[in-house]
């Protein structure tokens, strides 16, 4: 078989799962902005488009990487090409085959544990148990289970802040005029940092540590200075001090979904475009290659599979989902939203590919334990972890059987 | 379906705070029943003990809807039981004000003139108290806003703290109506007698549970 039929195969395909992705995740990150009202479903899903291609297109190379040459070692298949080809392809497709499985039978499969659940199961019937950096799958693993605690921590810090700061203050609109302020500030530090500290070589943001702190502080203050003048616009008006609170929160909690779904797309979109990454880097340079970094069209194409995604299935969506949630209120959506995307975000800079929806529920119980929510139930729990431990041999053997397949048929 | 809708349960504060307009729904009744009791209007407590009877049905119907929503896998800022009982509480207020006017209604009775002034003043500490109970009550979406705590948390204490005092007047104003009660015992028939120590009885229970629904509301604050 022809190398670029299978490269056009496999970017089809992680279309196809991209356009899923951005689908099923966009209520993680908006469900709650729309929710309680900060956002239409139509904003929130032009928002949700946008922040996941930025997020694909800057921060999107560093999971992929990982996918595409983290988990097994491309030089193991010099020598034959055509198999790791054949692998990467069956990797995209096994886990979109069991995605779509599962989510008839209505499992809250992730798409990630699939995609690596996926390429772990070729190597190991191509290169076999050795030929696999069991390091590298270790620490994947261990991300899964780190992420939504690390999540749930930061959102219990930061709703127990603005408990004890604002909430329990005598004079809550004046505390979030002060308070408010550093948290858009700090939300776009983050956001910067992690774009520009050895960010995208190509769009010339690979800055080293000290610069990309200084610019970032300075974007950080800006951010600081914007909200702080937007907050003290903020006319009071006749209803309770809490709700008009929340009501001020809506700008922030908009601020974080944005995040969320900016740190979503640089997670997600390598489980569509990984594999594709890899087999682009064969037929690119006619050999196994491992320095060449991923081009950003390639990322464009994945992030704008997210955001058709969002666009086409993901209005169903919210719409089901922001019925559902009454009982979130801006300044929980914040919490859990900043939590999310930090640390997705992280993760994503560290080449984790961490399952973006896990960490939100994660963020969610953390605001939970804060006594922020109402009602959660806890046996949702029980059902992810459920999905978590079946997606992986699932995916791989679906991988594996198309594999075969596809040997069996053009070799 | 996304995973997120499903991690979130039903809240039980709104319809806590449901059954608690329907609890107030019937201690709003209490004071026509009385009215027209004093008047020797019969027909008259006939028709607001039927309205009675009706808002308490009705605060069942939520009572049981909440109960139906809270499995115990459920995870709220306030303990489960703490929901529970205080429903149980506020709850019972609908029931003593439903067994105050089955009572009336059992048994044509006229209040003797001797009895009219501390029967007032009695029914005006039950329902002060009673009514107190519900603005604490009503608190509820703003706690559950405030995560329980705070200055909201410490304002709803205060009311408790009143509410408390409000039902101690009660209490005196029960054993001032009682011990008026007998000193005209000798003019009034012995069943009579029953039936108004039977009344006052239901009052002054009405204003206990209206207290420990106070209490059991205290238990779900923190940090005060």
């Amino acid at each position: 078989m022809d190398a670029s039929f299978i490269l056009i195969a496999a970017v089809l395909i992680g279309l196809y799962s991209a356009i899923n992705i951005g689908a099923n995740d966009v209520a993680n990150s908006m469900a709650t902005s729309v929710a309680s009202g900060a956002l239409t479903i139509k904003g929130a899903v032009f928002t949700a488009a946008v922040c996941n291609v930025l997020g694909a297109v800057l921060v999107g190379s560093h999971v992929a990487n990982t996918i595409r040459k983290g988990l097994i070692d491309p030089l193991q298949f010099s020598d034959r090409q055509t198999l790791f080809l054949f692998g990467m392809l069956a990797a995209v497709l096994g886990s979109a085959l069991w995605v779509n499985i599962a989510t008839y039978f209505k499992l809250p499969v992730s798409t990630t544990h699939s995609i690596i659940g996926g390429v772990v199961g070729f190597g190991l019937v191509s290169v076999g148990f050795a030929g696999i950096k069991w390091k590298v799958v270790l620490f994947v693993v261990l991300s899964w289970i780190i992420s939504p605690v690390f999540g749930a921590i930061i959102a219990f810090i930061i709703f127990s802040i603005i408990k004890k700061l604002i909430l329990s203050s005598p004079e809550p609109i004046e505390q979030t005029k002060k308070i408010g302020p550093f948290f858009v500030g700090i939300v776009v530090f983050i956001l910067s940092i992690s774009v520009i500290f050895k960010g995208p070589k190509n769009l010339h943001l690979d800055l080293p540590f000290i610069e990309a702190l200084l610019v970032s502080l300075c974007i950080g203050a800006g951010g600081f200075f914007l909200g702080s003048f937007l907050l003290r616009r903020y006319k009071e008006r006749d209803t309770d001090p809490y709700y008009q609170v929340e009501k001020m929160a809506n700008p922030l909690q908009i601020l974080s979904a944005g995040f969320q779904a900016f740190s979503q797309g640089a997670n997600d979109v390598a489980n569509a475009i990984g594999p594709v990454a890899a087999i682009w880097a064969v037929v690119k340079t006619q050999k196994v290659e491992m320095t060449v970094s991923i081009p950003i069209e390639l990322l464009l194409i994945g992030g704008a599979g997210l955001a058709f995604g969002v666009y086409t299935w993901g209005y169903r969506v919210m719409e089901t989902v922001g019925k559902k949630i009454t009982s979130i209120t801006p300044t929980r959506g914040f919490s859990a939203g900043f939590g999310t995307a930090t640390t997705v975000l992280l993760c994503s800079r560290l080449g984790m590919p961490v399952s973006t929806t896990h960490v939100a529920v994660g963020n969610i119980i953390g605001v939970g334990l804060a006594r922020g929510i109402s009602a959660i139930n806890l046996d949702v729990i029980k059902k992810i972890i459920s999905a978590w431990v079946i997606s992986l041999p699932a995916a791989g053997l679906f991988t594996v059987a198309i594999y075969f397949i596809l040997t069996i048929l053009f070799i | 379906m996304s995973i997120i809708s499903k991690l979130f349960g039903k809240s039980p504060f709104e319809p806590l705070y449901q059954h608690m307009l329907k609890v107030k729904a019937c201690v709003d009744l209490i004071r026509p029943l009385i009215d027209a009791l004093l008047e020797g209007e019969e027909e008259k407590v006939k028709d607001v003990a039927k309205k009675i009877f009706k808002a308490e049905h009705d605060a069942d119907l939520v009572k049981k809807d909440i109960r139906n929503n809270l499995p115990k896998t459920i995870f709220m800022p306030v303990a489960r039981g703490d929901i529970l009982r205080f429903l149980k509480e506020q709850d019972h207020i609908a029931d003593s004000a439903e067994d105050l006017a089955a009572l009336l209604i059992l048994r044509k009775t006229t209040v003797p003139e001797e009895l009219k002034e501390e029967l007032k003043d009695f029914i005006d500490k039950v329902l002060n108290t009673s009514e107190l109970a519900m603005t604490v009550s009503s608190e509820i979406k703003l706690l559950a806003e405030t995560s329980f705590g705070g200055e909201e948390a410490h304002k709803v204490m205060e009311l408790i703290e009143e509410l408390k005092l409000k039902e101690w007047e009660a209490d005196k104003a029960q054993m001032t109506a009682a011990k008026k009660l007998f000193s005209i015992e000798k003019k009034l028939d012995p069943v009579s007698v029953v039936m108004w120590m039977s009344i006052f009885k239901e009052l002054g229970t009405l204003a206990n549970h209206a207290e420990n629904a106070g209490d059991q509301m205290r238990m779900m604050l923190h940090n005060t």
